[in-house]
């Protein structure tokens, strides 16, 4: 019982949402739009989970004072402050200091931590660079070739050549069909994958993500 | 005050940044900070944006969107099912109800599971088969078109021999690798430079005959119910090939825009200095 | 002055004047064609021709959408080039009154009736307006909007769809009757067990990062059987598994696995909850406190597994420059290329999903990647028949339907 019921809520809202593609019936189409909403307002439900998680973790370790305990309390303090600012009694509008600290804060914190990779896209390349397999070497051409091709300089170390092999039309070529077959052959792979898996998905054969069998 | 807010974020800034040179203080803190400002944020976010108007307001203040509903009306149940569901993500805390909690996670994976499959096979299988054999459309000329394909043919056999021979030569040096690819990348290009003087068809022909192969060699080498030897070991060579100039060319690709988002943070940094010179007086 | 002299004057003269006058005319004319050409005409354009209605059928059919099709009037465009805009009609049946529906610009040829009570039969009348007169009226009728039930442009996908999942059940009850399924071994495997064997032997943690999938994506669905496996030898071994997640429903579920994992290899004391940490929805906050991690716990192998985006270089060069070992697998094609540089080892598109069936050494997951297989073969075929059926003909029937299925 208590592993069929779930196992055939799986199935049944699955199919229903299978037949929803071909199904242009507005009794069908209306009510997996519905069904999608009660997704979004789980999955927001669930939020309450992670913080919880997040107060335990960071609770246990400021506990036993483990190393970086008083990041911890940063940490805590600062989603208090956040909460209090945002919660029911606080406002989240323009101008509100939940608006500014989310500005402030959460905005400019992960921009900065994106525009890293500019630095980390550098030492992967320089890595790839210093391998020695042929495949390694592929990939390094191609990127060379790709990079230089999109910004003035490759045009201008190139101009000369026959057109053909300028780096711009080059990099067009590369991007074009090897490129573009490769991802093609990945994408209809892994969408073979995707949907034998959501098969089993819903003929309740793959139930890893429901946790605890017993 | 926008100074000061300004000064914070330039502050959190630079201590992100100190996380090149190595792990620190302040990269701790910076780090600990945003995961507190972004758990307090989302936890206000979820409630306001969906929880509050889809469940919270219907069932207990009876309105949707300032409309009034009736207690009991179908609108309000509509609002509370999906409310229980989120309430049953919280049953496993109780040892004897844990299972009741699988009901809103079946719910969930199980729709969107199902609802994935069709547009999956529709965008990605249909339509990329579609646009791959219809690349060759190109073609004017259907003898030009057949000549092509028939050059295409060679290059990619001679590509598999030289791969398969090298390697039952025993070649492990990689640079003899190299070579052989670089051999058959030249081949591959000299051929279709000398279409390319003959004409302008055989030129599109010819480069979507690549794409044609590129993809066969791919789906080849996602085989899994067959030894990669023989032909489709040939196949699932030629794929890693594809697989590999594909990468390298998104790699270059993304260089560009992640160096903008690098000069996009600087510039803020410009900005936040000209303002302390601004107050200074400098 | 001869009398030739004289007559070539004349026929200079007269033809010199036979071209003012002409001229006089053409200009005269020009005038006031152009002022009142509009109040004046009374020429009405040709009607359009071929008009059609039908149901028409989205993705929210109520049966309230009617689509009317045209042929242009030969005037819109060409002829006397004399339409501005087509008038639109519906009536409730052949000798009801005519209602005003819409119009449609010169050059459109079709319209959609979106407000139609479903199952009424209609009339559709349209004319052509050239700013002064109308066309004379077509109609065409009856038609009615139905809520439909199948959308028959999608039957491609739903033969296919049926195809592949006949082949997949198909092979998963031949591998149930015990039919011997060859599947080779996924290189990747052995690197996840080799990175796990390696923590183990150096007494350091092993990092498992499920993505930052939602749990609605498949991907990480397959991270979590991958999980479940890498969950049952660092329990055997005790060796610390720490997982972070960025989504808490994806924390809730690798909980669940984690402690099952120890409860299957009999040790279900080793688990500890603090390890499976719910760190941030936000992208990048997710990603430094991940690098946060990997920079003070320290572990051995960092394992990268399902949906990733922009964080995956992020993480990747962290755990790099850390010396832990990495193996990584996603089918987030944008992503490949940096976990493929900076990683010992990476399950790439298709992989990943095998490899969780592979794990699972269940007859029925196998069943699936032979049906994969097979579709790939019915992919090639079709590919290949597309191409060298358009070289050899390019008007031939197939090509038509291929271009259209």
């Amino acid at each position: 019982m208590r592993r069929e019921i779930p196992l055939a809520i799986t199935f049944l809202i699955g199919i229903f949402m299978l037949v929803d593609f071909f199904v242009p019936h507005h009794v069908v189409s209306s009510s997996a739009e519905e069904m999608k909403q009660w997704g979004t307002i789980v999955i927001a439900a669930s939020i309450l989970l992670g913080v919880g998680n997040l107060i335990r973790v960071h609770f246990h370790k400021i506990r036993r004072r483990r190393e970086g305990w008083g990041y911890s309390i940063t940490t805590l303090a600062i989603m208090g402050v956040m909460f209090f600012f945002g919660g029911p009694w606080g406002t989240i509008e323009e101008g509100s200091a939940f608006n500014w600290m989310f500005l402030n804060m959460q905005v400019p914190l992960q921009s900065t931590m994106f525009s890293l990779l500019a630095f980390f896209i550098a030492s992967a390349a320089y890595r790839a660079f210093r391998l020695r397999s042929a495949e390694a070497s592929l990939l390094l051409i191609a990127a060379i070739i790709v990079m230089l091709g999109r910004v003035p300089l490759g045009q201008l170390l190139t101009r000369s050549w026959p057109e053909a092999i300028q780096l711009p039309n080059m990099t067009e070529v590369i991007m074009a069909y090897p490129n573009m077959a490769a991802f093609r052959g990945i994408l209809m792979g892994a969408a073979l994958g995707v949907m034998a898996m959501g098969l089993r998905i819903i003929l309740g054969i793959e139930r890893s993500y429901l946790g605890g069998e017993k | 005050m926008t100074f000061i807010w300004t000064t914070i974020g330039a502050i959190l800034t630079l201590s992100i940044y100190s996380f090149l040179y190595k792990d620190n203080p302040f990269y701790k803190f910076a780090e600990h900070l945003v995961v507190g400002v972004s758990a307090g944020y989302y936890l206000v976010i979820y409630y306001f944006n969906y929880i509050h108007p889809n469940v919270f307001s219907p069932v207990f203040l009876l309105e949707i969107g300032g409309e009034p509903i009736g207690f009991g009306s179908f609108l309000w149940w509509m609002a509370l099912i999906p409310g229980l569901l989120g309430v049953l993500l919280y049953a496993r805390f109780f040892p004897k109800i844990a299972w009741v909690g699988r009901w809103a996670l079946g719910i969930y994976v199980g729709g969107y599971a199902g609802l994935g499959l069709s547009p999956v096979m529709q965008a990605r299988v249909i339509e990329q088969l579609r646009a791959n054999a219809l690349s060759v459309a190109g073609v004017e000329d259907p003898f030009a078109a057949m000549t092509n394909l028939a050059l295409a043919v060679g290059i990619f056999a001679a590509m598999i021999y030289l791969l398969v021979v090298k390697r039952n030569l025993g070649a492990k040096n990689p640079l003899a690798k190299v070579g052989v690819l670089v051999v058959s990348a030249v081949i591959a290009y000299g051929g279709w430079l000398v279409l390319s003087l003959i004409s302008s068809a055989g030129v599109v022909s010819l480069t979507n005959i690549l794409l044609v192969i590129g993809l066969l060699g791919t789906l080849s080498y996602f085989f899994f119910s067959m030894k990669h030897k023989g032909i489709l070991g040939g196949l699932a060579r030629v794929g890693i090939v594809f697989l590999m100039v594909g990468f390298g060319a998104s790699f270059g690709y993304t260089v560009m825009s992640r160096i903008s988002l690098l000069i996009g943070r600087v510039g803020f940094l410009i900005d936040w200095v000209g303002q302390i010179r601004g107050i200074f007086g400098a | 002055m001869n009398a030739a002299m004289t007559m070539k004057l004349l026929r200079c003269f007269s033809f010199s004047a036979v071209v003012l006058l002409a001229a006089c005319a053409w200009a005269q004319d020009a005038e006031p064609d152009t002022a009142a050409a509009l109040p004046l005409d009374t020429i009405p354009p040709a009607p359009v021709t071929g008009l059609s209605a039908r149901d028409y059928v989205d993705n929210s059919d109520a049966g309230d959408k009617i689509e009317l099709t045209w042929v242009l009037s030969p005037d819109d465009g060409g002829g006397a080039e004399d339409v501005v805009s087509y008038q639109l009609w519906r009536s409730g049946g052949a000798e009801a009154e005519w209602d005003s529906l819409g119009t449609a610009a010169a050059g459109e040829t079709r319209y959609r009736d979106e407000a139609a009570e479903p199952g009424v039969d209609y009339y559709y009348g349209i004319a052509a307006f050239d700013g002064a007169n109308y066309s004379e009226r077509v109609s065409f009728g009856p038609v009615a909007g139905r809520a439909n039930f199948f959308q028959s442009s999608r039957m491609s996908v739903l033969v296919l769809m049926l195809v592949f999942f006949g082949m997949v059940l198909v092979f998963t009850k031949l591998a149930e009757r015990g039919a011997d399924l060859f599947v080779r071994r996924i290189p990747g495997l052995n690197a996840i067990e080799e990175a796990v064997g390696r923590a183990t032997e150096m007494g350091r943690p092993v990092l498992y990062v499920p993505g930052i999938g939602e749990i609605d994506n498949i991907m990480t669905i397959a991270s979590l059987t991958i999980l479940s496996h890498v969950a049952k030898i660092t329990a055997r071994y005790e060796t610390p598994l720490i997982v972070p997640t960025a989504r808490a429903v994806v924390m809730s579920a690798a909980e669940e696995v984690v402690k099952e994992a120890h409860a299957a290899v009999g040790k279900p004391d080793g688990y500890n909850p603090d390890n499976i940490r719910y760190l941030s929805d936000a992208q990048f906050a997710f990603a430094g406190a991940v690098n946060g991690i990997m920079l003070r716990e320290k572990p051995a192998a960092n394992l990268y597994m399902g949906a990733f985006w922009a964080e995956s270089l992020l993480l990747a060069e962290t755990g790099f420059e850390a010396g832990a070992i990495q193996v990584a697998g996603t089918a987030m094609v944008s992503q490949l290329p940096f976990f493929v540089t900076a990683c010992d080892f990476t399950l790439m598109g298709e992989e990943l999903y095998a490899a969780s069936a592979y794990l699972s050494r269940e007859p029925k997951l196998l069943g699936g990647l032979k049906g994969s297989d097979w579709m790939k073969v019915l992919s090639i075929t079709i590919m290949t028949a597309g191409v060298v059926l358009y070289l050899l003909n390019p008007d031939n029937a197939f090509v038509a339907w291929f271009s259209s299925w």
